[in-house]
């Protein structure tokens, strides 16, 4: 702690200087107002003793500088014979306490002590203030940007039914067109081949647009998915579902797209799965999926499901010997519109939001969803859901 | 204050907590500084310079306090009372009191009229 006693008498100078280094202090010293002030203005002093009466700038005239300068440094008086109507003067300009001479060392001392503490105290509940303010703006802030992500998917999902709307309407007729219309026109000139080319490119064009069309459709259910889940106003049911026969479901679907692929493919349920309270589409939906990526990025090799029961919890896995996921996006990848498609191949596989989806779902159904992968050996997505009863 | 002593130890250590050692640095001190205000004193009030009286005084008011020398601390204490009132005749009028006080503080002290500590002894 520095301190700085000023003072015109060489006496008080020294006493205070060897008794206040004695304790701790380090001390330095000034004979008048000016040489005071200027040494204040180039040091960080802790505390001031300051001497009322002094020739040339008076101690009233030091305090009110010092004041001027850096109001937060605690400043003594020390005045001869309690010249009260001085002191308290200095005390109305700021000054933190006073004391008669000759000083009473000890009486210094505790003064000083208080005084450095008080000021330390001061400077604390100042910053934790400044603190509690500016956390009070980073929650507004945060209202805010809370508040814009309700606005942005409300419009997200706004738009999204927009346009499912005409959509449903385009490839309804574009499916109508190729499958009536098509084949009337081919059965009524079957013999001009020019007009059968024709068709043959029309019914080819209408299966794009169906197909695209549905693309489109499967993107825009999944954002309203996607948006509903976020916001919290997916109606997800709370059945008593059994897990075995969601998976069964899903995988059998998939035997014949794995087998054409030319992958082995396969699942494993442990022995009387305890089933799960949720939304049997939803986690459907997962399951699918999962098996639909590991299709997709699978190039040879096998794709294997287990399911089985851990801790009171369910855990189902979906391996895979694709080319495999790098560790940098094994957290990103359940981001909106982060799509592994664009690391593995040269285009994109997909929308960017079917894990997602995937993890919102299981979230809603109180699990955790993870992957661990390994380039050029293949990925692992596990899941995990909370047990419900044992089914007998 | 002590009649046959013009520095009365008890008080100069009694600010001083006791510490014998400091009063016999302090008086060395007091006694290298105090001739050369007491001349300035004297010039102020000859030259008639009230300002230069009262702050003369006060700090030879102070400091002989210090030393325990209340007698003086008071003589110099009236002169800056009739400073501040303007009266230097009065003032002036006193500073024989005081001389005769600063002489015997400065006998005194020359002498070892102090602590135990001090050069001269008690």
């Amino acid at each position: 702690m520095h301190v700085l006693v000023v003072d015109d008498d060489e006496m008080v100078r020294f006493v205070l200087n060897e008794k206040l280094a004695e304790v701790g202090y380090t001390v330095t010293d000034a004979c008048d107002g000016q040489s005071a002030l200027e040494l204040f203005r180039g040091t960080a002093f802790d505390a001031v003793l300051l001497d009322l009466k002094m020739p040339g700038m008076d101690g009233i005239t030091t305090l009110r500088e010092m004041r001027r300068h850096d109001p937060d440094v605690p400043v003594i008086m020390v005045t001869a014979f309690g010249d009260i109507s001085t002191a308290v003067e200095a005390i109305k300009l700021g000054a933190y306490d006073f004391t008669e001479k000759p000083p009473q060392l000890s009486r210094i001392l505790v003064t000083l002590k208080r005084a450095i503490e008080k000021a330390a105290l001061e400077r604390e509940v100042r910053s934790l203030g400044k603190s509690a303010e500016e956390s009070m703006v980073l929650k507004a802030a945060c209202e805010k940007l809370k508040e814009l992500d309700k606005m942005k998917t409300a419009f997200l999902s706004s738009i999204s039914h927009e346009l499912r709307t005409p959509l449903t309407s385009i490839i309804g007729y574009a499916e109508i067109a190729r499958q009536k219309y098509c084949k009337l026109l081919s059965s009524i000139t079957p013999n001009d081949e020019k007009v059968v080319r024709v068709i043959g490119q029309i019914d080819a064009n209408l299966d794009i647009l169906v197909s695209e069309g549905n693309r489109l459709a499967d993107l825009i259910d999944n954002v309203l998915e996607l948006t509903a889940l976020e916001a919290g106003t997916a109606d997800i049911c709370s059945d008593n579902v059994s897990l075995e026969s969601v998976i069964n479901g899903v995988a059998t679907e998939f035997v014949e797209q794995f087998k054409s692929r030319g992958l082995d493919f396969s699942w494993e349920i442990e022995a009387d799965l305890p089933s799960v309270v949720g939304d049997s589409r939803r986690l459907s939906h997962v399951m699918h999926h999962l098996f639909s990526n590991a299709l997709k990025f699978t190039e040879q090799g096998h794709v294997f499901c287990t399911a089985g029961k851990v801790q009171g919890n369910l855990l189902v896995s979906v391996s895979d010997t694709g080319k495999g996921i790098p560790e940098t996006l094994h957290r990103t990848i359940f981001d909106k519109f982060s799509q592994i498609g664009e690391t593995l191949t040269d285009k994109p596989k997909g929308t960017g939001l079917g894990l997602p989806i995937c993890r919102l779902i299981i979230e809603r159904h109180g699990g955790n969803i993870w992957v661990e992968s390994e380039l050029g050996k293949g990925s692992t997505f596990t899941f995990t859901l909370p047990a419900f009863r044992e089914i007998g | 204050m002590n009649d046959q002593n013009p520095v009365d130890n008890r008080k100069a250590l009694s600010w001083l907590e006791g510490d014998e050692q400091m009063l016999v640095k302090i008086r060395a001190i007091f006694v290298k500084n105090i001739p050369a205000q007491v001349a300035l004193l004297k010039e102020s009030l000859d030259a008639g310079d009230a300002a230069l009286v009262e702050r003369f005084a006060h700090s030879i008011r102070g400091s002989a306090a210090m030393m325990g020398a209340g007698v003086m601390s008071d003589e110099a204490g009236i002169i800056e009372m009739f400073a501040i009132a303007g009266d230097l005749d009065s003032a002036r009028a006193g500073y024989s009191r005081f001389f005769g006080a600063y002489e015997r503080v400065m006998e005194a002290l020359a002498s070892g009229g102090g602590c135990d500590a001090c050069p001269g002894g008690r």
